[in-house]
């Protein structure tokens, strides 16, 4: 049985632990794992690929230095990576934000709740998007 | 003798130019003589004349191409250049130095009185010529000044906006947890007092959104392409289903045309006046809104008709104002819907009002320009069928 996790890519701690905790609340057998750029993101993933990749992708674009964009392309154009959900979780309600996100390949877009209950909410969903099972056999 | 305009005299016969020269100098101008054309744009290249007196039938250089010289080139364009000529007298010379760029045609003999009137009526209108398009530019530069003043505070507006966002939605989503978490060990006050934070960080929250969207609307220039407002009437009524569902309303809507702008910004007009249509329904009246175009002089003019609570003729302005408010917290809002209508609306070159009273439901009207393209569907508009999504 492949444990259900995500990576999480966010550089604002509050936001995170907010996370952190709505998810412990819904589903606490769903790992966590959080970093806080876009570097240290496609560093998780080139060291999982193959071993222990993430379930699910939630990320926020507005990130220093790179933009979560970058991530979403990359995992997007990635054999190995391409068929890990990639939600967009952010606080830009601009909709070319989210027509891009779209058009990357981003399996939905949220925009950052401003109170805990909407965290609840939306972490709901999160989870409902994690893929039941690996669909297709990793190479190693 | 400063201040006084500077003439050349131009004549290659010499008891002409004399005579002129002495009436010119004698009426207190500072006067160049020169015999011949090349003398004289000489002259002119040295001194910056205000003004050239110039015979037509020069040795050299013909005086109506010397004027042609003098208007082409732009050191010296603003001369005023008089041409006079006891020889060329007929309608057609007078009519080739006029259309040569000559200010005016004199033919001799001319009353000394006369030509210094002349010249002198000539400076005047120069003068009147120069302050207006030094009065031109100065607001020119008032005016480039004021959109960049303007510029300067919607970046303003959006940076603020959006930067006092992110620490705020930290408070409330704390705030919010807090009272999760920490209401069973507070006391009743201190609960109340939570409350209040939380409140006021949600209203504050609240209008910065809002006027973080208002700011967007106007600092982003939007997008020109044709859009079918019949494929974004069904993405307005998902993002509205809570609000529809919740009061049963019933939306009528007719056949739409296509317009040119950007569907983003259209589609959150629409939003914004049927999301109010729900809003300011009446208690325990069953909405019914009705969406429906008509063609008129080169616009649509679009309509959203409600049977809602309507509004007082003295309002019917003052509500495209932003963050202008009818109503207290009884019904929530910050009052920035409608100005980011009318903000949209304007940029797309349409116009907004809406027609009501109260008791008598609201009837918000916009007009756009027709497309100019022969786009899809839009301009064969046929009587409409109206279709009627209802959700329960």
């Amino acid at each position: 049985l492949t444990k259900r996790s995500i990576l999480y890519v966010e550089d604002d701690d509050a936001a995170a632990l907010l996370v952190q905790i709505a998810l412990e609340e819904f589903d606490a057998s769903v790992q966590c794992y959080r970093v806080s750029d876009v570097d240290h993101a496609l560093e998780f993933l080139s060291t999982a690929d193959g071993v222990l990749p993430p379930s699910l992708i939630l990320l926020d674009l507005n990130l220093p230095r790179k933009s979560g964009f970058e991530v979403l392309a990359t995992v997007r154009q990635s054999k190995s990576f391409d068929d890990i959900p990639v939600v967009v979780f952010t606080s830009s309600a601009a909709l070319t934000d989210k027509n891009k996100s779209l058009a990357l390949g981003a399996k939905a877009y949220i925009r950052k709740p401003s109170t805990f209950d909407e965290y609840l909410s939306a972490l709901r969903d999160v989870i409902k998007m994690i893929p039941e099972e690996q669909t297709r056999p990793r190479e190693s | 003798m400063a201040g006084a305009a500077t003439i050349i005299n131009v004549d290659d016969y010499e008891p002409a130019r004399y005579a002129r020269g002495r009436v010119l100098l004698h009426a207190g101008f500072n006067v160049y003589d020169a015999a011949s054309g090349s003398d004289a744009l000489s002259l002119i290249a040295k001194h910056n004349p205000d003004l050239i007196l110039l015979d037509v039938h020069l040795p050299d250089v013909n005086g109506i191409e010397v004027c042609r010289r003098i208007k082409s080139a732009p050191s010296s364009s603003s001369v005023i250049v008089l041409q006079i000529s006891a020889s060329a007298t007929a309608a057609p010379q007078a009519t080739a130095a006029l259309d040569s760029g000559a200010d005016a045609y004199l033919t001799e003999p001319v009353d000394p009185e006369v030509l210094v009137a002349t010249v002198k009526a000539l400076l005047r209108l120069r003068k009147a010529e120069r302050e207006l398009s030094a009065a031109n530019e100065r607001l020119r530069l008032l005016n480039q000044e004021l959109y960049r003043s303007n510029e300067d505070l919607q970046q303003f507006a959006f940076a603020a906006s959006h930067d006092l966002q992110e620490p705020l939605r930290t408070v409330t989503s704390f705030v919010s947890l807090l009272e999760r978490s920490a209401a069973p060990k507070l006391s009743a006050a201190e609960l109340e007092y939570l409350k209040y934070i939380a409140d006021g960080s949600r209203r504050m929250w609240a209008l910065i959104d809002d006027l973080l969207s208002y700011s967007q609307v106007g600092r982003k220039p939007s997008a020109r392409e044709v859009v079918d407002l019949n494929t974004v009437l069904p993405w307005v009524l998902e993002n509205l289903r809570e609000g529809i569902s919740e009061s049963g309303a019933d939306i009528q809507m007719d056949r739409l045309p296509s317009v040119s702008g950007d569907e983003a910004q259209l589609g959150q007009v629409f939003q914004n006046l049927i999301g109010n249509a729900i809003k300011y329904s009446r208690p325990g009246t069953k909405p019914i809104i009705h969406v429906s175009a008509s063609q008129q002089n080169q616009h649509w003019r679009i309509t959203v008709q409600d049977n809602g609570i309507g509004i007082d003729a003295s309002y019917l302005q003052v509500i495209f104002s932003p963050f202008k408010r009818l109503h207290g917290r009884e019904i929530p809002g910050t009052g920035i819907g409608l100005a980011v209508c009318r903000r949209v609306i304007e940029a797309h070159g349409g116009e907004i009002w809406v027609e009501s009273a109260p008791g008598r439901g609201s009837t918000f009207c916009f007009t756009l320009p027709e497309t100019t393209s022969s786009a899809d569907g839009g301009d064969t508009l046929v009587a409409p069928p109206a279709s009627t999504i209802q959700e329960h």
